[in-house]
Parts: C-alpha cells; structure tokens; sequence
C-alpha cells in the first residue's frame, strides 16, 4: 500500500499567499477553534473511508461468481440458438421442402391431367346426349308410317273385296301390309326404350362427372392454393434464416462485448477502492500535520496550517468526487450491460423463435397443412381417375345399346324391303287385274312410297346411331391402363408427400422443441440476471459515504474561507507524488493548478524495446 | 495442453476477473493473495506465466519478480506487471526487476488475452 510521504511541521509546503481579512482575536479565536476541532472531524472521515474501502468487495464478488454462469449460459444459449437456425437453413430442411415442392407439382400435374380428361368426358357425354335425343327424332315418322300402312290395309282389303275374285291376291297383300304395320311398331317402340335408357346412362355418367368439376375440382383448387401458399410461406422462413442467423450472431457477440464491458467495470470497485485510501492517506498526513502541534499563538503560522489543511481537504474532495464517479458509472455500466445480455438473449430467443413453422392457435404445422391439402388433392385425383376407369365400362354398355338399336333399326330396314316387295308384288297383280284393278294399283304405289319412306327414317337413325357410336367410342380408346397408373402414381404420391411431411414434421418438431427449452433457458437466465443486477446497491451506499465525507471536507475548506477568504493555492507536489493512478493525478493537477506530469501521456519505457507497441495492444499495455 | 497462469493480486475481485476471463479463453488459472503467496506456489506448481499487481501485502510485485527470477524454472516465464500504477519510475522498477511487460488496471479481456497471447506465443 502507498502511503503519502509523512513530514514533520518543518516540512510542511509553503503557503503563496495569506489573506488577512478578519482581524486580530476573533480570527485567532476561530483558527484555534478550527485546529482543535479538524483532528476529531478528520479522524471520523478517515474511519468511514475505511469502512467504505473494505465494504465494497463482498458484492462485486457475488457479481464476479455469477458471471461464469451468466457468460456460459449466454452463449449456450446463442450456440444453440445458432444450430437451430442452421438446421433450418440447412441441406436436409432444404432437400425435404424442395422433395414436397416437387411432389406438389406432380401432384398439380396429375389433377390438370384428370381435369383435363374429366372435361373431355363432359363434352363427349353431352354430345351423346344431343345425339340420342336425335334418334326419337325418326321415330315419329315410322308412326306416320305404321299409321298409312294400317290404313293402306284396310283400304287394299276392301278394294280386293269389291273385286270379289279379282281381288283374292290382294287380301293376303293387306294382312301382309298390317303385320308390317305391327312389327314396325314393335321395334319402334323398342328402339324407343332402349334410347331412353341410353340416355339416362349418359345422363347419369355426365352428372357424376359435372358434379367432380363443380365441386371436387373447385375445393381441390383451393387445396392446392393453401399447400403453394404454406410453400412460399415456409421459403419466406427459410429465405429469413439469413437475417436471423445474421441477428443472432451479432446479439451473441454483443453478450460478449457486454460481458467484457463487466470485467473492465468490476476492476473499479479495486480502482476505487486503492483511490479511497490515497485519499485516506492524505488524510492521515493531515492529521500528522495538525498533531505535530501548531503554534496557535503566532497567527502567520496558524493561518498558514489552516490554508494547508483548506487545500489539501480540497483535494481530497475533489480525488472523491472522482472516485465516486468513477464507480458509480462502474456500477452502471455493470448493471447496463447486464440489462442488456437480458435483452440480447430475449432478443435472440424472439428471432429463433420466429423460425417455428407452426400457424395459428391450434399449434398445427404448416407441414401439416400441406399434408391435409395434398390428402384431398390425392383422393380427389384418384376418385377422378377411378370415375374415367368406370366410364368406359359404362361406354361399353352404351355401345352394347346401340347396338340393339341398331339390330332394331335394321329390321325397320328389312321390313322396309319387304313392304318394296310386296308394292311391287301388288303393283304386278293390279296389272293383272286390268281396269278393275286400278285402285288396286294406286294402293301399291302408296305402298312402295312408304317402303322408300320407311328407308329414309332408317337411314337417318342409322346416321344417329353411327355417330353416337363415333364419339362414344372416343371414350372407348381412353386406355383403361393410364388411368390405373395414375391411381397408382397417384398413392405413390401421397405415400411419399406422408413420409416427407412426417420427416418435416419431426424436424419442426425437434425444432420447436429445442425452442421451448431454449426460451425456458432465456427465461431462467433472464430472471437470474435481474435478480443480480437489482440487488447492485454498492455504488449508492458507497456513494452516500462518500458524499457525507465530501461534505465534512468541504465544511472545513468554507470555515478556513470564513478565516482567509481568498484561500491561496498551495504547494501539494508532494502529495502529487502520492497518486499512483494517472486520473488521480489529473485531478491532483487540475485542483492544485499544476501541469500533469509526464506520466500522462504514459511514454514507452525504452522505445528502442516496444516491438508491441500500445497501438497493437492498447494505450494501457506496454510490452518491455 | 492448456498453459496455466498464473494471478497474483490482493483484490480478489480483480483475481476474479483475472481468473474468469483466462478461463473463458482455456487457460489454466492459479490464484496467489499476494507476492509471498504467489512465490510459494511457484516453487511447487508448473507455471507459464505470472500476472502480478504491483502493491500488494507481504511481498510487493517488485519483490515477487525478483524472487521468481530466482527460481530456476521461472528465469524466462513471461511476467506482466497489472497494476492502477502509470508512473514510468515504477515501470522502469518492473522493468529493472524482470517484468515482461506492464498493463494498467482496468485491463479489457480482450487486451489482456492478447498480451498472454503475444508473450506465450
């Protein structure tokens, strides 16, 4: 410890100048009084200097004990924080979310696939329709035909009757001619049956494919807009691990910079510490001058102790403000860099927090959503696949149909023939019958004109009936295979979108797991941290301390002023030489109007030795 | 292997700073209350290196300098002087002593990680 150089009386600095303001006994009385009193009042400031000097360690010694943990927790905590944002930005997150960003494409490929082949179908189905309704058309006119050849009948029966025996031929004729009436109204009205349960097939076919593009196609879209926009969603996070990482590194070295602001802090309670005993020192040189016994009768000598004791408490008040000042901006900072590791860390659990892919209050995933999403695309693709496996069945049955019609329609035609046979059959035997048999005649021309007719009508359903069976052949050629593989591809999708999600979802889990522990980690460190930094009292009962001493100093400089108003400078180089510390000696030299020394600008030692030099190191270290 | 230090200071908040930030940065750490107390366990531990304050109780860093540089196994250890003290007669005492160099309190970890740095090589 560094004690003030003690001199006797004799050695006391000279006083420059001494004031003489207040004349004769009182002031005589009053210097007296004065260097009576000072040795108590000072003695009493040097005790509570003491008591402040040895009273500060215990508490930057708990604060000291805590840093370890403090510091190790901290950067934990951002180490773990830094892994988690690297897992997320890292090439096995990447791979999986580009794995699903794919198999959501192929998955959107194979839906624009089965919307495409579902409005085909729609298109073909009501064409079919058109074209059956096309088919009755027809039938009306073989109505009209069976109606003239009931009544050609009729009419041939009683020609050939007025004929009596002429006419014997021609009765037959007329049964013949009801009979084809009969039978054409049998396959008409089959052909009609057949053609109305055709077309509620058709119907039926085309309003299960209406209702998957009214309703499945619509929902499915939505689906996949909700999956591309939890994609793009998760890339936003991902595209934000950057900044994130970024942000965390820098709040994990800001926990450094705060740390080692601490360290440089907490060596002041030792700085202030050593200044308080200085000033101590300086007080007890005081207290030897005072009791090495002043000649109070001889008044120069006495006003010349009293301003010695004026300047050096002075002094000593100015080196406390210092090293009050000092501490408390050490306690502070201590207490500011704690606050802000507290806000680092939060800081830093806010931002890998916001790398969580969970959305909404029900904790679900955006991974999850995905998976829903995609669910409903796949058992829509594989409902629409399987609904254009089953048309062609159903195709094949219309075909089946029109085939029937068109066995129909061809026994129209041969009837047809057969109504042509017997006109001209009739049109030769009413030839026969001369004269009398040109009725006869007339009746078989009308015949054969329904017999042409009768073609034309078949000819025209026929025409119908090949193009129904055109474009429904159309569905016919869809491969049946194609669309097994689609259904296929279609659950080996879903398969792998499962497998994907749940390994994104075991990721996001881990994730969010580490994420709570590390929070809960902030939490703890946080609260620990506050609990520290409040209880930091020392630079406030340090301080008080220092601020009653300072005041009963400077009491004692505003009597000798009330003695010697204009207090003259004295010489204090020797207590200069006290002052270890170079701010010590600034306040030395500022207060007793000196130059500071060399030592101020702390000059190398030899600087033909300082290979490192303080600019590489800093202005307090000198290497020899 | 990781090179031990040792502190000597009679401030145990500085020889917790001291210890705390050679710690954090894998050195060993030996804490002495004061010069005799640093020689003593000189004497009976492999040392690498001696950061020393210089007024201390029992034995000064000025003595304990110079008891170290009598010990065989210290004549070349790296001694850095951590003091509040800037007076260059002081430094040149150090100097004169054995010290390798000389860092006024408050030290940043830091700086005094790169002084043991430099002077351990």
């Amino acid at each position: 410890m560094r004690l003030f150089g003690r001199k006797g009386r004799g050695s006391v600095p000279e006083t420059e100048q001494i004031g003489h303001d207040i004349c004769g006994d009182d002031r005589d009385d009053r210097i007296r009084v004065l260097l009576n009193d000072c040795p108590i009042r000072i003695r009493r400031q040097q005790d509570l200097l003491q008591q402040l000097s040895g009273g500060t360690e215990g508490e930057f010694l708990a604060i000291g004990s805590r840093l370890h943990d403090f510091y190790s927790r901290a950067v934990e905590i951002g180490q773990t924080s830094a892994c988690l944002v690297d897992e997320v930005g890292g090439a096995a997150l990447v791979e999986s979310i580009g794995g699903l960003q794919s198999l959501t494409d192929k998955m959107t490929r194979l839906l624009t696939l089965m919307e495409a082949e579902a409005k085909r179908c729609r298109e073909i189905l009501q064409k079919t329709l058109q074209l059956t309704a096309r088919v009755n058309e027809p039938l009306a006119g073989f109505r009209k035909i069976m109606k003239v050849l009931h009544v050609l009948g009729i009419s041939t029966k009683i020609e050939s009757a007025r004929l009596s025996q002429l006419g014997t031929g021609f009765y037959s004729l007329a049964n013949d001619v009801e009979k084809l009436a009969v039978l054409i109204h049998e396959k008409s009205t089959k052909i009609l049956e057949e053609n109305g349960s055709l077309s509620g097939r058709v119907n039926e076919i085309l309003s299960r494919v209406i209702n998957n593009e009214n309703t499945q196609y619509e929902h499915v879209s939505m689906a996949l807009e909700k999956t591309y926009a939890s994609l793009a969603a998760i890339n936003v996070l991902r595209g934000r691990y950057a900044n994130v990482a970024h942000a965390i590194s820098s709040a994990s070295d800001m926990v450094s910079r705060n740390i080692s602001a601490v360290v440089t802090s907490m060596q002041f309670h030792d700085i202030t510490r050593q200044q308080i005993e200085h000033v101590s020192e300086a007080l007890g040189y005081l207290l030897q001058l005072l009791e090495g016994g002043t000649d109070t009768s001889d008044e120069a000598e006495g006003t010349r102790v009293v301003t010695e004791v004026a300047n050096i408490c002075r002094l000593q008040a100015a080196q406390l403000g210092h090293a009050r000042a000092e501490l408390v901006s050490a306690v502070q900072s201590i207490v500011g860099n704690l606050a802000e590791i507290m806000d680092n860390q939060q800081l830093i659990a806010h931002e890998a927090s916001g790398m969580r892919c969970a959305t909404g209050s029900s904790g679900d995933t955006l991974f999850t959503d995905i998976e829903r999403c995609l669910g409903i695309v796949a058992e829509v693709v594989i409902d629409s696949a399987e609904t254009t496996r089953k048309l062609s069945d159903a195709v094949t049955s219309v075909a089946q149909t029109i085939g029937t019609i068109s066995g129909f329609v061809e026994d129209i035609e041969n009837i047809g023939e057969e109504i042509n046979l017997i006109a001209i059959n009739s049109q030769i035997r009413a030839a026969h019958t001369g004269t009398e048999g040109a009725a006869l005649g007339v009746l078989a021309e009308a015949i054969q004109r329904l017999s042409v007719d009768a073609c034309h009508q078949t000819v025209a359903v026929s025409e119908t009936l090949r193009e129904v069976s055109q474009v429904t052949n159309e569905l016919c050629n869809t491969d049946d295979h194609d669309f097994m593989q689609i259904e296929a591809e279609t659950e080996n999708l879903s398969h792998d979108i499962g497998k994907l999600v749940g390994l994104l979802c075991g990721m996001n889990d881990k994730l969010c797991g580490n994420l709570t522990g590390s929070d809960e980690a902030v939490r703890d460190l946080v609260a620990d941290i506050g609990t520290a930094s409040s209880g930091i009292s020392i630079h406030e009962t340090v301080g008080r301390g220092i601020e009653q001493v300072v005041s009963e100093l400077d009491a004692i400089v505003e009597q000798v002023r009330e003695i010697v108003p204009d207090l003259p400078a004295v010489d204090m180089s020797r207590l200069h030489e006290g002052y270890t510390m170079q701010s010590e000696r600034h306040v030395h030299a500022s207060v007793a109007g000196m130059a500071a020394d060399g030592a101020d600008s702390v000059p190398m030692l030899d600087a033909s030795i300082g290979g490192a030099g303080r600019d590489e190191l800093g202005d307090n270290v000198e290497l020899f | 292997m990781a090179k031990t230090v040792m502190t000597a200071d009679d401030s145990a908040s500085v020889r917790q700073m001291v210890g705390f930030t050679l710690r954090q940065n894998g050195y060993e750490v030996v804490e002495a209350v004061d010069g005799q107390d640093a020689l003593k366990k000189l004497e009976g531990t492999r040392v690498d290196m001696l950061i020393t304050d210089l007024n201390m109780p029992n034995l000064d860093g000025i003595g304990l300098i110079k008891g170290a540089r009598a010990l065989p196994a210290c004549k070349f250890m790296p001694i850095i002087m951590l003091t509040t003290e800037s007076q260059d007669s002081k430094k040149s005492e150090g100097k004169a002593a054995g010290a390798t160099g000389w860092i006024v309190k408050p030290f940043k970890p830091e700086q005094l990680i790169a002084v043991v740095k430099k002077v351990l090589g």
